[in-house]
């Protein structure tokens, strides 16, 4: 085994985890401002790659022209699942809020299942066809705009909740609801931005998944499972830990994938999930 | 730990519970030779009896568990491969599956039970998953290709029949037990203190349960509950694979059901799989032909709708009502007296 062969697994899981990095950031910042679970994180995964096919195919446009139609459609949709589904559920017993969610995973599944067929679909001629050779190493050109994209997403986002009063308030909400109200934050409000941010994190991944891979109904639970590891490792709650989480998560299940074996390249991922609940609950920069 | 004797003596007027078991004891007479609709009910036992082992763990202890399906596989795999590696019947094998089931239940609770609530879900799930990709992988058990039950018999001792009729009543009889066990639970002291471990974990610590014994015992006995289904569906279905076994969504229909019903009832489970179960079935056939997604669109909808409106679920809800006319009605007839 050579050592090329070793950093070509390497390079895929840094591609690949940058897309898990932005699905769990979604997920990890409903769950560390809400305390709520999402289980229909990964059909909204799915959603946005259909999205993203239906311009495609209906409209002619570019996945990386819809991206920010998308986006935008997807912000909308999380105020929508606030408002009207998630609101209900803020402090409900944490088996009711997950099994709503639940519902709502299922209904987006098998709903796609019934209207698009179980088929798997493919964005072909898009921009970003090809690979990129690097020396005797190739990139596949749409994953390396993935990641890119991926960086400045997350930039926005840190920026955003760094800087901005409601990026602060979003922070002081996920530290101490009832503090952040008792100084005057609209909770309410917070918590519609905070759905907002989780799904547009999720349209984006999404978008630009279906440059690369397939689109069908069932995509979403093995990402999900993946953004559960991520956040798992990174910490619940905590964004930047999802990030980092996520790469870890691409590299360790490229790295064992290619060196050990393949079909058991979840199996390490899963393994490394259940260890740190077992033994450190709160993740590597998370609370608990 | 005193298991309630006098249980039959308060429960004296709810005797018309058994009614609708004698109903059931004679369906087979009545439906006769319909294969589906036997089918249908068998489904429904299942499903009680998978809802009851969840609710046990989930419904009164609190500790909400997304691994039953696994626990079901392990009996349905072990009381298989007994049976084609050394022709052991499958009524050994259940003794086997079931504390193996309730030994890994052990081993996962004792390192996973620390966790809070949502924390102890996602771990379940991911414990799920590790089995799910181990026994797609894994030969010696037929890896993806899954176990074919031998077609010896038909007869008691491989527990394979032609008709549906036997199966029907191992089943009927799982799901009776599985709900006796329910109702001894609920009305012995280890379900109180599982119940307070469930309202409040640290306080029942603080009285001196202790909980994670209880939570342990809890998560035992709803694994070999799950195992037992496990080892009968084998031979029902007599063909098993991860794939179908091990796929999250049977977990996912069992919270639902029991939730749907109203998770920590006796009854609850019950209710849920007989209303949800046959509607789901009803739903298959009307739209089915290709599209069959629908009737998990259709619980989906329900669910949420239930969750929504009436998060304690539907017997509780009948119950409430019951009680208000009954409470009303005394009234009255208080007022006609005076």
């Amino acid at each position: 085994m050579d050592s090329a062969y070793v950093l070509q697994a390497l390079i895929n899981g840094i591609m690949i985890g940058g897309v898990y990095a932005l699905i769990a950031v979604g997920l990890s910042i409903v769950w560390g401002v809400m305390g709520i679970v999402n289980f229909a994180h990964g059909d909204w995964l799915m959603l946005s790659a259909y999205f993203s096919w239906i311009f495609y195919m209906y409209a002619g446009l570019d996945p990386l022209i819809s991206l920010p139609l998308v986006v935008a459609i997807f912000i909308l949709f999380g105020f929508a699942n606030y408002k009207f589904i998630m609101k209900r559920f803020i402090d409900a017993p944490i088996v009711i809020s997950i099994v709503a969610t639940f519902s709502i995973s299922l209904i987006m599944r098998f709903g796609a299942f019934i209207i698009f067929k179980p088929d798997y679909r493919l964005i072909k001629d898009h921009v970003l066809e090809g690979v990129y050779r690097f020396g005797e190493f190739q990139v596949s050109r749409a994953k390396f705009a993935t990641f890119l994209i991926m960086i400045a997403a997350l930039l926005l986002l840190f920026s955003f909740l760094k800087y901005t009063k409601t990026g602060k308030a979003i922070r002081a909400t996920a530290q101490d609801r009832d503090v952040a109200k008792s100084l005057g934050v609209n909770v309410d409000r917070i918590f519609l931005i905070t759905w907002g941010i989780g799904l547009a994190c999720v349209a984006v991944a999404g978008t630009m998944i279906s440059t690369f891979f397939y689109v069908f109904p069932m995509m979403g639970i093995s990402f999900l499972l993946l953004a559960f590891a991520s956040v798992a490792l990174g910490g619940f709650g905590s964004v930047h830990g999802a990030v980092f989480g996520g790469i870890v998560i691409g590299i360790v299940q490229q790295l064992g994938g290619a060196l050990v074996y393949p079909a058991f390249k979840d199996v390490f991922v899963f393994v490394i999930f259940i260890l740190m609940l077992m033994f450190k609950p709160k993740g590597l920069f998370g609370k608990y | 730990m005193k298991i309630g004797i006098d249980f039959f003596k308060e429960d004296r007027k709810k005797i018309w519970i058994l009614l609708p078991l004698l109903a059931l004891l004679v369906v087979p007479y009545i439906v006769g030779d319909e294969p589906y609709l036997l089918h249908v009910f068998i489904i429904v036992f299942v499903y009680i009896a998978l809802g009851q082992s969840w609710n046990l763990v989930s419904g009164y202890a609190g500790q909400l568990c997304f691994a039953t399906h696994i626990f079901f596989t392990y009996g349905a795999y072990t009381s298989l491969m007994l049976l084609l590696r050394i022709d052991l019947t499958p009524w050994v094998g259940l003794f086997v599956g079931m504390p193996i089931s309730a030994g890994i239940a052990y081993l996962l609770g004792s390192r996973l039970f620390h966790l809070k609530g949502r924390y102890f879900a996602v771990a379940t799930i991911a414990f799920a998953e590790i089995m799910r990709l181990v026994f797609l992988n894994w030969r010696f058990v037929g890896a993806a290709y899954g176990l074919s039950v031998p077609l010896k018999g038909p007869s008691l001792y491989y527990v394979i029949w032609t008709s549906k009729v036997p199966y029907f009543y191992i089943f009927l009889a799982l799901a009776i037990i599985s709900t006796l066990i329910v109702y001894v639970v609920d009305r012995s002291k280890a379900g109180m203190y599982f119940r307070s471990i469930k309202q409040d974990e640290n306080g029942a610590q603080h009285k001196g349960i202790d909980t994670s014994y209880f939570k342990l015992l809890a998560f035992m006995i709803s694994a070999a509950m799950a195992a037992a289904v496990g080892t009968f569906y084998a031979q029902y279905v007599l063909y098993i694979d991860p794939r179908t076994l091990m796929d999250l969504l049977i977990s996912a229909k069992i919270v639902m059901i029991v939730l749907f019903g109203s998770i920590g009832t006796v009854y609850g489970p019950v209710l849920g799989a007989a209303i949800l179960i046959p509607l789901g079935e009803y739903m298959r056939i009307k739209l089915g032909g290709g599209s069959q997604g629908w009737d998990y669109v259709l619980y989906g909808l329900i669910i949420l709708l239930i969750v929504y409106y009436r998060p304690q679920g539907v017997y509780i809800m009948i119950k409430n009502q019951i009680e208000s006319i009954r409470r009303r009605t005394k009234n009255v007839l208080k007022m006609s007296r005076n």
